[in-house]
């Protein structure tokens, strides 16, 4: 009998009771006499003649015992009435994106035209179940949301499969809170098998999972696509940056891994910074399922914001290569400037600049300094002195590039077999590397540069070597600034460029140059000498700068600047315009970016962002743009470019969303970008502006648009973690190709018991007639026999 | 390290020391760019003898990599020409004093990176009242600020030759007291006379016998001399040489096959 569901069933069950409420020796009592009775019958039954007869006779005298001690016992027949609670079978139809995926052994259907299939092939099977249950449908994607009953493979076509993720153990935590007081008879879910949350990997559960399941308490069935020996997929789960690295600092980055039906394939790993392959690594899965952490080491070479990427190679017959790339956003910022000084010989210009180094708390100062006079006619022992060999090979050939500026003053490379590096000091400064020459009689043409490689990174070019005393011009001197030197970050003494030119105007005049025979042509020069002429009749530079294939160089060509400290000091002046002009010098030669004329940031300091984010985030920048002498530049022209990076792509390269021509800046040299954000990957924006000498200043910032990324990271079940839900609850995997789909459902909740009617046997008429039949017969059968 | 790292840095060392090519022609700034020692003069004060200063210097030129004018020039702290050079010598014998103003230059001078190194000349109560008045300036100076003693591990004792004690004409004392600006030793009180073991007379011949360890520890004078002047020069440039292999290796910017395996 069934009951509408809200009611439950109702069950009438009978059964068999013994209504007497005898002792039990009272019972053995009883039982005793009948054997009794029943061997004395068979006893008196020895005289009888004819087998027949006296068979008879004890079987009459059986039955009669028999039927005496069923009255004794009252047997009575039950008829109990039981009401049971409603049941229902939850029903969770995965509607993510990745069901638009393959299946896997048949890539011409897909996972959502499976369960369509799946739906109208057993429907009969889920009709069996609603006559006992109600069927609660639900679509399960990264939500939960109920359907009414269940749909048909067209109804299932028509709903969007769109969604980012799909998260089942947060479905059944909802259903079981939703439904938590019904009785839930068993969970059936059609789906890829892949949870893309947290929960949904890992062996044993996560907590999260084990709770969720249990609290359910009915079995789980999985029907899920046919597994298939083609299905392979790898996939980059995750990449684990704090956000920011180290210039020139090894940082150490790790990548898990998941690779699904991949066994002793060969998968290429690759770490890319700003589209760079930085690091790469292969691993090779040891079994058809891999969940592994890999660890990269790399170092960060630029400073700024970057992408950094992991990218696995796509193998042959994957079935998703979307989820082959995961990249983050990562920081790159200096901890210390790393300098390495060389200087050719002790003298007051060296002593003040170490010092000036090393008490600037973002310096780390390696010195050398050469003690020993090449001419010495005193020999040294070599144990009563604390001098150490000239560490050359290990400078330039080993440690040089981890450092961001190297000073070479009043050093001459000859006489410590040093010329075989000066190749290499040249790359490391196109590479990236900041290179300052300072003046003396051992530097510039003094030093014999002439015809070496450094003259080929030197902002200045200097006369041939072994000449005359031409090389050098010993008089005292005051500077000019150039209009450069005017406005450049890089000798600046104050941010205001009319009191930078006084405190220039007021340096004590310099000792010393060393001569030079022109500018190079792309080089900057900020100061000449006011009366020295080069080849060109052009005041012959004193302080120059230049752009050196990646890296940047510096000429200063005299030793005496400290005199802007000491003597200017001990005359009672301001000392720190040799502090300034240092600092400032060293952050233009290792692009501090506070430096840079134009700047841009994205508002809100914004890395990462989701493109579903609700409600839609609004991104703007800010494009600051100024003028050389770093005050706002109002009305400037400025470019602005918004590009959309392809995954793992570097700088500059990708689809242009926005682009600005022109666009002038406001009063305070501002000008503000609203960014189009139309899908997910690496946003770039640029800024470009022609400042000091129509040179072009640009600089960018990032940040990156996440889309459905959970949704195609994993798109291959995981087998373990399916066979531990269906532990965990008693249910099943079964496929979605299954021809005979069977649900094993809880037994119903009994709520109560209705009627208990008890119909008494032994009290019927029919009973005592039976007896008194059975003991008459007897009576007869021995008359006739003549027993009695 | 190996056979031929070792060969390759005796070869340096060889050639850093004993090169007898020196490449191109050092050709110098001139004066204003060399060292010269600056003998401070003050009232009072007798038995200076520049000899000392002009041997010192000789040798620093032989020896060093330093360049060395030979002679000393004998200033007040308020010459303008005092302040050409950050390194200044006090030696002599009695009692002396500065006048306000020298103070102040001198105190400015050792602030703003002046080295000064006071050697007592004298014997006896020469000697003392030398030691008296050079403890009254530097307290008129730098009010609060004491004479410390150096220890042997000091840097001083190794900015170039490996020392274990300030040699001189005698041996009073078997340290020399500093007087601290910041991190730096900005004032030495040498009570030894190291020019006196250096001094000639007239005749070039050494003008005293130093006691008790005689031309041995006249070698040791001169190498203590060495060292105090190429403190003034590069600090303590040979503490970082202590690290030096800490240093050069602690920024791990590249990815060495041992750390990606």
């Amino acid at each position: 009998m069934m009951l509408p569901g809200l009611l439950g069933t109702i069950e009438v069950t009978e059964s068999w009771v013994l209504m007497s409420t005898w002792s039990t020796a009272a019972r053995v009592g009883v039982l005793l006499v009948c054997l009794l009775v029943l061997g004395l019958a068979i006893y008196n039954a020895r005289n009888v003649q004819g087998l027949r007869r006296r068979l008879t006779l004890i079987a009459l005298r059986g039955l009669l015992v028999l039927s005496l001690v069923g009255l004794f016992f009252q047997p009575a027949l039950l008829v109990e009435r039981r009401a049971h609670e409603p049941s229902n079978v939850i029903v969770l139809i995965d509607t993510s994106s990745s069901m638009q995926l393959p299946q896997g052994s048949d890539e011409g259907v897909t996972r959502r035209e499976a369960v369509a299939t799946f739906l109208d092939e057993h429907r009969d099977v889920f009709e069996e179940l609603s006559e006992k249950h109600e069927l609660r449908v639900f679509r399960v994607d990264s939500g939960l949301e109920p359907l009414e009953g269940l749909p048909g493979g067209d109804q299932l076509a028509s709903l969007a499969h769109d969604s980012g993720g799909t998260r089942i153990v947060e479905a059944l935590k909802r259903v079981h809170e939703d439904h938590g007081g019904d009785h839930i008879a068993a969970t059936i879910i059609l789906s890829d098998g892949v949870d893309t949350s947290e929960a949904g990997v890992g062996v044993p559960l996560a907590h999260e999972a084990q709770r969720a399941i249990e609290e359910l308490g009915a079995p789980i069935h999985w029907v899920i696509p046919e597994p298939s020996e083609s299905a392979r997929d790898v996939s980059v789960r995750d990449l684990g940056t704090s956000g920011f690295a180290f210039l020139l600092n090894a940082t150490s980055i790790e990548a898990r891994i998941e690779a699904r039906g991949l066994e002793g394939v060969t998968l290429h790993l690759e770490l890319l910074l700003e589209g760079h392959i930085v690091a790469e690594r292969t691993i090779v899965p040891s079994s058809d399922l891999l969940d592994d952490v890999v660890r990269f080491d790399f170092v960060p070479r630029r400073l700024g914001e970057q992408v950094i990427a992991l990218r696995v190679r796509p193998v042959e017959g994957e079935l998703n290569v979307e989820n082959n790339i995961v990249q983050r956003p990562i920081h790159v910022i200096r901890d210390r400037v790393r300098v390495l000084q060389i200087v050719g010989q002790p003298s007051w210009d060296e002593r003040f600049f170490r010092t000036h180094l090393k008490e600037d708390p973002n310096i780390e100062l390696i010195s050398f300094f050469i003690l020993v006079n090449p001419l010495s006619l005193r020999p040294l022992d070599p144990g009563d002195t604390a001098l150490i060999p000239f560490p050359a090979r290990e400078l330039f050939e080993e440690e040089l590039g981890g450092f961001d500026l190297v000073i070479f003053q009043n050093f001459n490379y000859g006489p410590f077999q040093t010329r075989q590096y000066l190749p290499k000091i040249a790359d490391y400064v196109r590479q990236g590397g900041a290179f300052l020459m300072l003046g003396g009689p051992l530097s510039f043409a003094s030093g014999g540069y002439y015809g070496t490689p450094i003259t080929d990174i030197l902002p200045v070019a200097i006369p041939a070597g072994f000449t005359s005393s031409g090389l050098v011009d010993l008089a005292s001197f005051e500077p000019r600034l150039t209009t450069a030197g005017k406005a450049h970050p890089a000798i600046r003494l104050d941010e205001d460029p009319q009191q930078h030119q006084r405190l220039w105007s007021a340096l004590k005049p310099l000792r010393g140059v060393n001569r030079v025979t022109r500018a190079h042509p792309d080089a900057v020069v900020l100061a000449t000498h006011p009366e020295l002429r080069d080849e060109a009749d052009q005041a012959m530079p004193v302080i120059a700068l230049r752009e050196v294939g990646e890296g940047r160089s510096m000429a200063v060509t005299t030793d005496s600047t400290w005199r802007w400290h000491f003597i200017t000091g001990n005359e009672g002046g301001d000392t720190h315009a040799y502090t300034r002009f240092w600092s400032s010098a060293i952050r233009w030669l290792i692009r501090d970016p506070a430096m840079s004329l134009v700047q841009v940031a994205v508002q809100g300091d914004l890395h990462e962002l989701a493109m579903n984010a609700d409600p839609p985030l609004q991104v703007k920048a800010r494009v600051q743009v100024m003028q050389a002498d770093f005050q706002p530049a109002a009305d400037q022209p400025v470019d602005v470019v918004v590009r959309r990076r392809e995954p793992g792509g570097g700088a500059g390269v990708g689809e242009v969303i926005l682009a600005l021509d022109q666009e002038r800046t406001n009063l305070e040299g501002g000008l503000e970008v609203e960014v189009p954000l139309s899908a997910p990957g690496i946003i770039e924006i640029t800024a470009t502006s022609r400042i000091v000498g129509g040179r072009l200043a640009s600089a960018s910032d990032l940040f990156v648009v996440t889309g459905a990324t959970s949704e195609i990271q994993r798109t291959v079940p995981d087998p373990e973690w399916l066979a531990a839900t269906t532990s965990v609850s008693g249910g099943d995997v079964q496929s979605l190709a299954s021809t005979d789909p069977v649900f094993s459902t809880r037994p119903p909740r009994q709520r109560a018991t209705l009627s208990r009617d008890h119909h008494e046997v032994w009290t019927s008429p029919w009973i005592l007639a039976w007896i008194a039949g059975l003991a008459g017969l007897e009576w007869w059968w021995r008359r006739r026999w003549g027993l009695l | 390290m190996d056979r031929r790292a070792f060969i390759k840095r005796i070869v340096s060392l060889t050639a850093g020391t004993c090169a007898l090519w020196p490449g191109p022609p050092a050709l110098g700034f001139g004066a204003d760019s060399k060292v010269r020692i600056h003998l401070l003069s003050a009232a009072g004060l007798s038995g200076v003898s520049t000899s000392g200063a002009e041997v010192l210097a000789t040798e620093l030129r032989y020896r060093t990599s330093i360049d060395m004018l030979d002679q000393p020039l004998s200033l007040r702290a308020v010459d303008p020409r005092f302040s050409e050079q950050a390194f200044a010598v006090l030696t002599g014998s009695g009692s002396f004093s500065l006048s306000q103003e020298e103070r102040q230059a001198l105190a400015r001078w050792i602030s703003l990176g002046g080295f000064l190194w006071i050697d007592n000349g004298g014997t006896g109560a020469g000697a003392q009242a030398f030691d008296r008045a050079a403890r009254r300036e530097l307290g008129a100076m730098f009010p609060g600020r004491s004479l410390l003693r150096i220890s042997a591990d000091h840097v001083l004792f190794r900015s170039f030759y490996r020392l274990d004690y300030p040699a001189g004409r005698a041996i009073h004392r078997p340290y020399v007291e500093g007087l601290s600006i910041g991190p730096r030793i900005g004032v030495v009180l040498n009570h030894n006379d190291l020019f006196g073991a250096l001094a000639k007379g007239a005749d070039g011949s050494w003008a005293s016998t130093p006691e008790p360890g005689g031309e041995s520890q006249r070698e040791m004078a001169m190498r203590f001399g060495v060292n105090l002047t190429m403190y003034a020069l590069c600090q303590h440039y040979k503490d970082d040489q202590v690290h030096l292999d800490y240093l050069l290796h602690r920024r791990k910017w590249r990815i060495r096959p041992s750390e990606n395996p």
